[in-house]
């Protein structure tokens, strides 16, 4: 196996001939898949689990699993498809690895700013609140202008450090810090006026 | 990681898939647009896929180098898709049958413990509380053995594609294969197949479950020769269609013991999906804490499955759970096909256990083999405390407090050792009583009430009823009350009604309280209503009204202040009069009256009172106490003076009237009935120190309005208003009125002579009266005298114009009968027409005539005036026309240039100005026909002063005479300056409307401006200005001084501005293209003083100068002058 650069360089396959090549079974496909979007999948990793090495065995391991699920798979959008796998695998490991460990985390980071809006309440079946939880989440999501959307889901889906959701944006930390703040108040009003919180 | 933080995954994980996407995609824009440091990773793919792809490119190459050339097609697999590879959607759909939400209601049972009736049925789906539930342990407890097949998930009957892969890199065509024994040829690929991919659209049927597609036999064509291809890949795909007929379990021959429990599993997969997926089914056992034992139940068939070592009496769970993919899209995963909670046997448990509000009754259930034990000990507790010990035998406990848990604890011997069952049951409590007090009822003096208890266990005891009032509280004699009397009214009174009650809930006996706030009604307060009826100057009349309706009146007394508040008398009457006061003083009525309204508050005291003053009427008269019908009345009324007073409003004869105050006098000024009558005149109100106060002060005065008197005719004996010389007649005033009177004087206006004369009369009738003479010159009645009721009264009548004309009698008339004898009359001599003539056709000539032309009544038809002004000329006061009628005459004049003034007129008109003031004399004389006066004027001229069209003369008497017929006049031009006058007759100091008739239709045509209108006076004079004229163009103004436009022929008073109303101008500068100055130009009442001439002396000398221009002839007059003037004559 030869290492690769996890940076594009030169011209790219579309994501139409790189799902093509795993139909094919063409071994290439794992490599043009990471030559597109390595770098992408590494940091989903790595804001969950700070360790270079599992973050690598989790980038293997999704290639892996793209190859088993492709065919029969044609995924719609390839780069979704891949993020939804590598965070599933990403989140197992950290489960497994970290269960009773305290690693530094940037997804730990970033749940623990949400203790102030999203607590289980004991005198609520969780089932039933994280359903309605999971459904409000959605309407306010929503109703957001796409910035906030998009740090929203940043920050909290994809565990993103405040100083790079900035710089991907263009804006201040300081903004990101705002918009998040804001947001974790609008969510919690939100929740309180279905009942879900105290 | 922490629960918390696995809670928030868990919601985060719920997030729509679409937001995520769209923001992912995002997201992988803006970071590959960033720069960011790179990082350095290795990277690897499994061994195995690295192994099986190493191996088919090694296999290829190998089979590839045999032949040398070319290299044999080699089938790699088949995949299933829902839709045509190679297509934008292309994601797998994947079926997931969602199993319904199964959650238990929670128990909520009073007693819990050892007792048959909770063991019986433990809830299977929730039987612990809330501990996780057996699925999710055995989930979390049991893995999946074995990896998951490929599958493709399909509904039934949904059409799939199954694309065959084959690695044909020398592209051979490939003819056919076989799937499931059928053969598909190339035709029937889909479109889309290449030589490496051949797709298949397949109908998956309705068969639920697992269906496999196997391909074999892959024909290619090499050259001339049909070969096999190379099959290297699995040659079966799986396709699971989803069903709901999915495997379920059952139990039979279950057994419970007292330490363990058997039973068989009944496995029914109809579609074997369990098998076909690889799968497994397991028993496990479930204490609520963790699965205490797993049993593989091996091939689905009936298997018997026994739990040991289990605690006696003791709550577990069991369940069937098999391993397999259900076809939902999930894969295989851990489902529970059957579950169920039970007890273990025990010895003894509570049985019949009922509880009460204060206590409990029990018995006990035996196990069969247990039969000869017995309960030893029987203990109750509460709170954790031992309450008492209980008889053994004991089946009951009381005297327990209501709404308490206890515990009861039984002990017996049990294989030498001493066993415990235990219940804890709280006991039901005790409703506390409800009271309200109802049906709240009141009157002035008292209040009822009703008392409502709910007291459902009988707890409540009334103790006390209570009445709350400002000024303390009564309480009831007995618990049977439910009135109180004798109350103040409109007062707030509160019914309290205390009781007391004991829940046996340990807190002893209650005390409790209700009470309803009931007002009792008001009594109303008396009003009294009082007015001032009348004032004279000694005496005030008032009335009052007393409305009283609760009777709670105590006093009333009316009162008569003075100015200074002094009482001057008193009256308790409702109405009366207070007499003897002294005129032309302010006084005030008072009624004061007290009440009380049984509020607590007392005798109150209210009053109501009126200011008003003896009013001295010195007199109320008429100012003309007699008066023509129509005419106004001006009442004139003056009283005695009263600082601040005056009066405000005045009524006669029913309706009000305004009045007028003078230093003297007030004035009330009315329109009487026509008939006349006495009036009632009322002195409504007056103002009292600035406020309005009623005076009703009445005066009988009799206002006396005579019926009208006027002057109906004035009128000769013989019906007319002209007689020939010598007959005998009368003149007549014939006057009309509806009350007797007597005319004493006839007032005149004479002739042209403006001044009042008496005539002479004397009575005929009540109301006609003869002229003592006959006037000769006009006159005009203008008043009279009459007496009524021995008083005389002038009056000024509507005014009568009279014109009595005396014929000459005709000497020796010459008869006529045709129009040449017409034609040729002569001056001088008399004429009688002794038949109509007709005048058709005659070329008539206009010639002077005088004397008396007597028509006799006949008629003179169809007489044409072509080209001249009249049908007689210059015919002078001696000239009669008498008894004529003349029928369709047409008179018709074209005037081809402007004319200084032109005059037209049917009979007489003047050649020019001399003795146009001597028109003939016209009685009895009728003319219909018409007049067409045409005046053609270029643009830089102008119309003379005055066109006059007249129906029978410019000047002259004319009497009992009629015109019918039009007149039009057409102007060429709009502008023409004149004034144009049309009538009967011109005009003259006396009118003679009422002795000359007809209607005029009148048409005025200049330039592009039409006037029509009727005239029936005797004439009327309209202008170019009132054609829309504009006369600016003639004059400009200068300071002081008028500037006649150069070029303007004729002047005349509107070429001047506004000479009508004399404005400033004191100069004027004449062009030397006037010729002719028009009538009245610049009459005596102008300001001009200095006229500035362009010509010379001689030349102004030949400008015509019409009349009235006295102010032109006063004034200073400059000619033209090469040298500067020195003094007036030249400049």
């Amino acid at each position: 196996m030869k290492p690769t650069n996890d940076i594009a360089k030169g011209s790219v396959m579309t994501d139409e001939a790189i799902i093509d090549l795993y139909w094919k079974r063409e071994e290439r496909a794992i490599s043009e898949t990471d030559k597109k979007y390595g770098r992408y999948l590494y940091t989903i990793a790595y804001n969950i689990i700070h360790d270079r090495l599992d973050c690598e065995e989790c980038l293997n391991d999704t290639y892996l699993g793209t190859w088993n699920r492709i065919p029969p798979t044609r995924p719609n959008v390839f780069l979704v498809f891949l993020s939804k796998i590598m965070r599933n695998i990403v989140l197992d490991r950290f489960r497994q690895s970290h269960a009773d460990k305290r690693v530094p985390s940037e997804m730990i980071v970033s749940l623990n700013e949400l203790n102030e809006c999203m607590l289980p309440n004991p005198s609520l079946e969780e089932e039933y609140i994280i359903r309605s939880m999971g459904s409000t989440i959605n309407s306010y999501l929503e109703s957001l202008n796409a910035k906030r959307q998009f740090i929203f889901i940043c920050r909290y889906y994809y565990s993103d450090q405040i100083s790079n959701i900035a710089t991907m944006l263009g804006v201040s930390e300081a903004t990101v810090y705002r918009e998040l703040g804001v947001m974790r108040q609008e969510l919690k009003k939100a929740f309180r006026k279905e009942g879900l919180m105290k | 990681m922490k629960r918390s933080d696995e809670f928030k995954l868990k919601v985060l994980s719920l997030i729509k898939p679409e937001i995520i996407d769209r923001n992912s995609k995002k997201r992988y824009e803006l970071m590959m647009r960033a720069s960011r440091p790179k990082r350095n990773r290795k990277w690897m793919i499994p061994s195995t896929i690295a192994a099986v792809l190493l191996l088919a490119v090694l296999g290829v190459w190998l089979f590839g180098s045999g032949n040398g050339l070319k290299q044999v097609p080699i089938y790699q697999g088949m995949s299933v898709s829902s839709t045509l590879p190679n297509t934008s959607a292309s994601v797998d759909e994947h079926y997931l049958l969602l199993g319904e939400q199964q959650g238990g209601q929670p128990q909520d049972d009073e007693i819990s413990g050892d007792h048959k009736d909770g063991h019986e049925n433990p809830d299977s789906d929730k039987p612990f509380g809330d501990e996780p539930p057996i699925e999710e342990e055995v989930k979390s407890s049991l893995e999946v053995v074995g990896g998951a097949r490929s599958i493709f998930y399909a509904q039934p009957n949904q059409t799939v594609y199954i694309t065959v892969h084959i690695n044909n890199p020398d592209a051979f065509e490939i003819l056919s294969f076989t799937l499931n024994g059928v053969k598909y040829t190339s035709y029937m690929f889909k479109e889309g197949s290449d030589l490496e991919n051949l797709i298949l659209e397949v109908n998956v049927g309705a068969v639920e479950g697992i269906q496999e597609y196997t391909i074999d036999a892959i024909k290619y064509v090499d050259g001339t020769e049909i070969k096999d291809v190379r099959m290297d890949g699995d040659r079966t795909v799986r396709v699971g269609v989803a069903t709901d007929k999915q495997p379920t379990a059952s139990v039979a021959n279950e057994s419970i013991g007292f330490n363990d429990i058997s039973f068989d599993v009944v496995l029914d997969d109809p579609l074997s999906l369990i098998n076909q997926s690889g799968g497994r089914v397991y028993a496990v056992l479930y204490d609520g804490e963790t699965i205490l034992e797993t049993v593989e139940v091996w091939d689905g068939r009936l298997n018997t499955v026994r739990f040991k070592e289990l605690k006696t009496n003791t709550l577990y769970q069991y369940a069937i759970v098999a391993d397999y993919d259900s076809l939902s899209g999930n894969g295989r995963e851990l489902i529970t096909l059957y579950k169920k909670a039970f007890y273990t046997n025990a010895i003894v448990l509570f049985d019949a256990v009922t509880v009460s509000q204060e206590g409990l009754s029990f018995g006990y259930a035996w196990h069969e083999n247990a039969s000869d034990k017995q309960i030893s000990l029987l203990s109750l507790w509460k709170d954790g405390a031992k309450i008492s010990d209980l008889s053994a035998s004991a089946t009951s406990v009381s005297g327990l407090l209501s709404g308490h848990t206890y515990t009861l604890i039984a002990s017996y011997w049990n294989d030498d050792k001493t066993e415990q069952i235990s219940i804890t049951f709280t006991t039901q409590a005790k409703t506390a009583p409800t009271v309200s007090v109802t049906n709240p009822t009141k009157t002035q003096t008292s209040i009822g009430f009703g008392i409502s208890v709910t007291d459902p266990d009988q707890l409540c005891t009334l103790t006390k009823i209570e009445l709350v009032h400002a000024n303390g509280t009564v309480e009831a004699d007995s618990l049977d009350v439910r009135a109180f009397e004798n109350l103040l009214s409109n007062n707030d009174y509160t019914v309290k009604i205390t009781y007391t009650y004991d829940l046996n809930d340990g807190k002893g006996l209650q005390t409790a309280n209700k009470t309803l706030v009931i007002k009792t009604k008001a009594k109303v307060a008396p009003v009294v209503s009082l007015s001032i009826n009348n004032v004279t100057e000694t005496s005030i009349s008032y009335s009052y009204t007393l409305t009283d309706v609760d009777s709670v009146l105590a006093t009333l007394i009316v009162r008569l202040l003075d100015a200074d508040g002094n009482v001057i008398a008193t009256a308790t009457d409702t109405a009366g009069a207070f007499e003897g006061l002294t005129a032309s003083r302010k006084y005030t009525v008072v009624v004061e009256y007290t009440f009380d309204l049984n509020d607590g508050v007392g005798v109150r005291m209210l009053t109501k009172s009126i200011s008003t003053a003896t009013v001295k009427i010195l007199s109320i008269t008429a100012q003309v106490p007699v008066i023509n019908a129509g005419a106004s009345v001006t009442i004139q009324i003056k009283i005695e003076d009263i600082p601040n007073v005056t009066l405000q409003s005045v009524m006669i004869d029913g309706k009000e009237v305004s009045l007028t105050k003078t230093a003297l006098y007030y004035y009330a000024t009315f329109s009487p009935k026509s008939t006349g009558g006495k009036y009632t005149v009322i002195l409504g109100t007056m103002s009292f120190d600035g406020g309005s106060v009623p005076m009703n002060y009445v005066s009988d005065l009799d206002i006396l309005v005579m019926g009208e008197i006027s002057v109906d005719s004035v009128v000769l004996s013989n019906g007319t208003h002209y007689y020939w010389s010598g007959e005998d007649v009368t003149a007549y005033v014939n006057f009309i009125g509806s009350e007797p009177f007597t005319i004493t004087k006839v007032y005149i206006e004479s002739g042209y002579v403006n001044a009042k004369s008496e005539i002479l009369i004397r009575k005929v009738t009540d109301v006609q009266y003869a002229l003592e003479s006959i006037p000769t010159d006009p006159f005009r009645i203008t008043g009279f005298v009459y007496e009524y009721n021995g008083k005389t009264y002038e009056v000024t009548t509507n005014q009568i114009d009279v014109l009595f004309i005396e014929i000459p009698k005709q000497t020796s008339p010459i008869e006529i009968s045709t129009p040449e004898q017409l034609q040729n009359m002569q001056p001088g001599r008399d004429y009688i027409l002794t038949q109509d003539i007709d005048m058709s056709g005659f070329d008539w000539t206009p010639f002077q005539y005088y004397g008396v032309l007597n028509g006799n009544g006949y008629t003179i038809r169809n007489l044409t005036l072509d080209g001249v002004t009249s049908m007689f000329k210059n015919s002078g006061s001696n000239c009669y026309i008498v008894n004529l009628n003349l029928e369709n005459v047409l008179l018709s004049v074209y005037v081809p240039e402007a004319v200084p003034n032109f005059y037209v007129a049917i009979l007489s008109t003047y050649d020019d100005e001399k003795g146009k003031n001597n028109g003939p004399t016209v009685a009895n004389c009728h003319i219909t026909g018409s007049i067409e006066l045409v005046l053609e004027v270029n643009d830089s001229e102008e119309v003379a002063d005055v066109i006059s069209l007249f129906a029978f003369s410019r000047y002259g008497l004319i009497t009992d005479s009629s015109f019918n017929g039009s007149m039009n006049l057409t102007v060429k031009k709009t502008f023409q300056g004149g004034y144009y006058v049309f009538g009967m007759v011109s005009t003259s100091s006396i009118s003679y409307g009422q002795l000359v008739s007809g209607e005029i239709d009148l048409t005025i045509t200049a330039g592009d401006k039409v006037l029509k209108k009727t005239l029936t006076s005797l004439h009327e004079t309209t202008s170019s200005w009132e054609m829309g004229a504009e006369a600016t163009e003639y004059y400009t103004v200068v300071g002081d001084c008028v500037y006649v436009t150069q070029g303007v022929k004729t002047m005349h008073r509107n070429c001047l501005p506004d000479s009508w109303s004399n404005i400033n101008f004191t100069k004027v500068v004449i062009p030397k293209t006037v010729k002719a100055v028009g009538w009245d130009t610049f009459s005596t009442d102008s300001t001009l003083t200095i006229v500035y001439y362009e010509g010379s002396e001689a030349e102004w000398k030949n400008v015509a100068i019409g009349g009235n221009n006295d102010a032109l002839s006063n004034a200073t007059m400059y000619f033209y002058s090469e040298s500067r003037p020195t003094t007036a004559g030249n400049y």
